[in-house]
């Protein structure tokens, strides 16, 4: 038996030098998304502090029932869509 | 009508136009780059596609224009798609309004006749690299009225988009027109600024595409004008003969080539009453800048789906409207171009 533990870490190949400018949009696509989900947790922030509620606390611990947790699945699907989409050069397509 | 986005659609256009905004420290770094790896640039060569293979050889060490190279290219891609997918957003809100604004009002659209196609410089072309091209989406002209130039473009040129248009509406020599023809009307916001300036006129536009016509109407509908719009070439109207006293146009020729521009002239002589006037407006002259302007310019085009541009820019217009048999021809202006002229007597 040859060494087993070779298989610990294969080298293999993924992007080449041609896919670096596909990753540049790919990290530009994702700013969009960050920026996306910054802007709506200021507004979040902005709306409850006007009610004057304050739920960092309860954040911490939540629990999406499964409607939710379906429509998390869906958005982060959308996400991982979308990025790959700008990796691949597909986008519009 | 006006665009109210949800919160995604919202924030992705504000992350675009903040995305331009953001550029800011790179271009200068780039152009500070530009003037040490070009520093004669007098010596660039005067075919254009090997001006611009020099250029961006001499450039590409410049991390800063890599990254700016990157953006521009991304945000060409992009920022039609992410107007789209803001407008699919609050589509079925929207709808109604925009089916109301379409059926109902004074203005009237005649789309080109049946088996007529549109000509081959134009069909299937991305202009300004839109996805699909202007007819694409059935929804493409309020796309591209309200969303990419009233929300994106206006953002990064307060005012620009009507102000100049305003302007040059406002500079024909005389005070009333009875009858205007706006070529390449589009969505309708030089001919908004033809309506104002002169309430009295008759207002007629002509366009190839559809679907900025449509929006057109709608724009038309929602002040109560009775704007006649075809979907018909500028240079082919169909129109009777000195049925107008004005026709003029903004910005359509860089997207038109050299033959068909020459036609554009002929056929706003031949639709013009003896003593009427012609304003057509367009992109600076390659002739009015220096070598690495027009570098700029000219791959600015070929990256931004402009295929016609060259040709374009580099004829002298006031040539091709006194070919045209037009006279007292004035062409003079950086940005936009204006060049004018009036049929003899
Ligand atoms: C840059 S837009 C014009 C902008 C518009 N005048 C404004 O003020 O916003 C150019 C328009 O010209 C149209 N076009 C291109 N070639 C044309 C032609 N030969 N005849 C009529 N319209 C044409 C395009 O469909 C496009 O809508």
């Amino acid at each position: 038996m040859s060494d087993p533990t070779r298989f610990n870490h294969p080298i293999r190949e993924t992007l080449a030098e041609a896919d670096v400018g596909r990753v540049g949009s790919a990290v530009l696509a994702l700013t969009r998304e960050l920026w996306v989900l910054s802007d709506r947790m200021a507004v979040m922030e902005a709306l409850l502090e006007r009610h004057g509620i304050d739920i960092g606390g309860e954040i911490e611990c939540f629990e999406p029932d499964a409607q939710m947790q379906a429509r998390l699945d869906q958005r982060g699907q959308a996400l991982v869509e979308g990025i790959l989409a700008a990796l691949a050069g597909t986008e519009g397509d | 009508m006006t665009f109210r986005p949800a919160q995604r659609g919202r924030a992705s256009l504000d992350f675009l136009v903040n995305l331009t905004r953001g550029m800011k420290a790179v271009r200068g770094q780039v152009e500070a780059d530009l003037a040490s790896a070009v520093p004669e640039a007098g010596a660039l060569a005067e075919d254009l596609d090997q001006r611009d293979a020099q250029v961006a050889g001499a450039l590409s060490p410049s991390g800063a224009w890599r990254v700016s190279e990157l953006v521009g290219e991304w945000q060409s891609r992009m920022h039609g798609l992410y107007a789209r997918e803001s407008f699919a957003e609050v589509e079925d809100d929207l709808a109604p309004v925009l089916e109301r604004l379409q059926s109902k009002g004074p203005a009237r659209l005649v789309p080109r006749a049946q088996g007529d196609s549109a000509p081959d410089y134009w069909r299937g072309v991305n202009f300004h690299r839109t996805a699909g091209g202007w007819d694409d989406h059935p929804m493409q002209g309020y796309i591209h009225g309200e969303i990419v130039h009233r929300r994106m473009v206006e953002a990064l040129f307060p005012g620009g988009i009507f102000r100049q248009r305003r302007a040059l509406a406002a500079s024909a020599p005389r005070a009333h027109y009875r009858r205007i023809l706006d070529m390449g009307a589009s969505t309708g916001h030089f001919t908004e600024a033809l309506q104002e300036t002169y309430p009295d006129a008759e207002i007629v536009g002509v366009d190839l595409s559809l679907r900025a016509l449509e929006h057109a109407e709608r724009v038309a509908n929602a002040h109560g004008w009775a704007w006649q719009l075809y979907q018909r070439p500028a240079e082919d109207t169909g129109f009777e003969s000195e049925s107008f006293d004005l026709v003029a146009s903004y910005i359509l020729l860089h997207e038109i080539p050299a033959d068909v521009i020459r036609a554009v002239f002929a056929e706003a002589f031949r639709l013009l009453e003896p003593g009427g006037d012609m304003i057509m407006s367009d992109v600076t002259r390659y002739a009015d800048m220096d070598k690495l302007a027009v570098w700029r310019a000219d791959r600015g085009a070929r990256l931004g789906g402009e295929p016609h541009w060259r040709e374009s820019a580099s004829l002298d217009l006031a040539r091709v409207a006194r070919e045209a048999g037009f006279a007292d021809v004035v062409a003079e202006g950086i940005y936009p171009h204006v060049v004018r002229g009036r049929k003899p007597q």
